[in-house]
């Protein structure tokens, strides 16, 4: 009896398999672009990944999870749109759409959807990316504008040079590790922000939050000009500080601030309600 | 008398009689006698120079007059600086400014209101009568599936709607502008004051308010009817970003000149922006 049941259920696995596998649909488009092009991908339901590659051109590999969806596409010259473009009766299953996307390394590139996860790397063109609740994770990118929008979903940076970065989310976690630039801003209502890196060179680091919590971890070499403040929150500083003058009155375990070593960047973390914690690695 | 004994004194006697020994001299000296000569020119000239070029005594008197004015001023620039230091509030300028920016906005609001609906009320069929018209076509085999084309629905109708939810964003954000305007202009340490003081009223609030139920309402309602799934997610998005900026409108009116307060409300009404943009997406559904 027991294996009777099982072999039905292994059927019907097989069955519901082959038949997700027959309604999903591999397409690929190339796209010649002669000088810096740019990119721009709407996915309402799946991720998108983009990476760089050799050559003139941009490579899209779409996998279409049903017929219930379509995938729009446009060249004018080096700027390429693609949309996926649901069916009636499209939902949030059948409505998926997996992008793989190569595209030389100096591509600007811009990615929107809802709930699918955006990865990109090995980039050096600028990079705009928004979703409602998508999973961001950007890596490997240098010289770059790179601007994040999420409301709950989590935003990883890793490895970004000389950017140009600002991240906004409400809920959603920000991870940044070894990001550095002229500018990196992260402005998050309840997510946690987290740093950990050396803060650059002339750099200006902004990290503030409603009640999420903050914690910036650099190493003892890093050189930065700090103020810290939680109006609520708990406020630790692992660093010896030079003292210095601030608008507002530094008070211990709410505020503080100073210079380490040239001062060469400037680094400022406010939260309203959350903890902050200026860590030594 | 030796010439030296004689040029001694000369500066002083050049423009005086001279005595006896002094005019011997300079009768037996051409050289004293020249020197004598030139100390008179100069000296004829430079009376010359200073009669026409020395302003007159009311001149003086209005150069003295306009100086204790002048000073008069700055003491009173001085105090008036001071008075603003102790001041917690920001300018009534700045409240006036973003009271005036948001009647606009409110102004504008309307206009597009009654925009939106003379075009819901004019023959141009909604979205979802295009949509409804498509999935008919397509059910009658009358169109087929597009290939590489858009969807029939058009797209602009949608997108008028959901820039009226964008319209107190909008005003929010010139409010945080304003705010940065200010916290840019007021900097006290390097503060030029030219008109006096207004000294507000205790029960003194600014009108910038920043929440809107009936428009937050509305946004739910169009991302559950687009997604329903995310409701929920935007609701307590919604409702994180409310509540940040009313922790910053109580900090910034506990102390208006806290620069952290300032960008703490400018940030909480960057994110509420960025809420109702990513609402009006076209990634939704």
């Amino acid at each position: 009896m027991r294996r009777r049941y099982e072999t039905n259920l292994a059927l019907v696995v097989l069955l519901v398999t082959a038949s997700v596998a027959v309604a999903e649909t591999r397409k690929e488009f190339r796209f010649p672009v002669s000088g810096k092009a740019s990119v721009s991908i709407t996915n309402v339901y799946g991720p998108i990944s983009v990476k760089s590659a050799q050559g003139g051109q941009i490579f899209v590999i779409a996998i279409l999870k049903s017929d219930k969806v379509e995938v729009d596409r446009s060249q004018s010259g080096d700027r390429i749109d693609l949309v996926s473009h649901l069916l009636p009766g499209a939902d949030m299953q059948s409505g998926q759409v997996e992008y793989d996307v190569q595209v030389p390394i100096d591509t600007a590139v811009t990615l929107h959807t809802t709930t699918g996860s955006l990865t990109a790397e090995k980039l050096q063109g600028d990079l705009s990316v928004e979703g409602a609740a998508a999973n961001v994770s950007l890596r490997d990118i240098a010289n770059a504008h790179v601007h994040v929008k999420t409301l709950d979903g989590p935003i990883t940076l890793a490895n970004i040079v000389n950017g140009h970065v600002e991240v906004t989310s409400i809920s959603g976690n920000v991870v940044m590790t070894a990001v550095n630039g002229k500018l990196v801003e992260v402005n998050s209502a309840s997510g946690k922000i987290r740093y950990d890196g050396d803060f650059g060179y002339a750099g200006v680091y902004i990290l503030s939050s409603h009640t999420g919590d903050i914690e910036a971890t650099a190493p003892s070499y890093a050189s930065f000009d700090v103020s810290a403040r939680s109006e609520k929150g708990k406020v630790e500083n692992d660093f010896t500080l030079e003292p210095k003058h601030t608008s507002f009155v530094v008070k211990a375990g709410s505020a503080f601030a100073g210079t380490m070593n040239k001062a060469a960047s400037s680094v400022k973390l406010f939260s309203m309600s959350g903890k902050i914690h200026l860590k030594k690695r | 008398m030796t010439c030296a004994e004689l040029q001694q004194g000369l500066p002083e006697i050049v423009d005086k009689d001279w005595s006896a020994e002094q005019e011997k001299h300079l009768q037996s000296c051409p050289a004293c006698a020249g020197v004598v000569s030139d100390l008179k020119l100069i000296v004829k000239e430079s009376r010359a120079l200073q009669g026409s070029e020395e302003p007159s005594i009311r001149v003086w008197d209005f150069i003295q007059t306009e100086l204790q004015q002048e000073q008069e001023d700055l003491q009173l620039i001085a105090q008036q600086a001071s008075l603003l230091r102790e001041s917690d509030e920001p300018s009534p300028r700045v409240w006036t400014s973003i009271a005036s920016v948001l009647h606009e906005y409110e102004a504008d609001g309307e206009v597009i209101a009654r925009e939106a609906r003379e075009l819901q009320g004019s023959e141009e069929p909604s979205p979802r009568v295009w949509n409804s018209l498509e999935i008919a076509l397509r059910e009658e085999g009358l169109i087929r599936k597009a290939a590489g084309k858009g969807s029939l629905v058009r797209q602009f109708p949608r997108w008028r709607w959901q820039t009226a939810w964008l319209l107190p964003v909008a005003a929010g954000l010139i409010v945080g502008i304003g705010f940065r305007l200010h916290r840019d202009s007021a900097e006290p340490k390097h503060i030029a004051v030219s008109k006096p003081v207004v000294v507000l009223p205790d029960d003194f609030v600014p009108k910038a308010d920043l929440e809107n139920p009936d428009l937050d309402r509305q946004m739910l309602d169009d991302v559950a009817a687009r997604a329903p799934s995310l409701r929920q997610r935007y609701e307590n998005d919604l409702h994180s970003v409310n509540s940040y900026i009313r922790d910053a409108q109580q900090s910034l009116r506990a102390n208006p000149n806290d620069e952290e307060a300032q960008q703490s409300l400018i940030n909480a009404v960057e994110q509420r922006s960025m809420l109702y943009q990513l609402a009006g997406d076209h990634s939704l559904p």
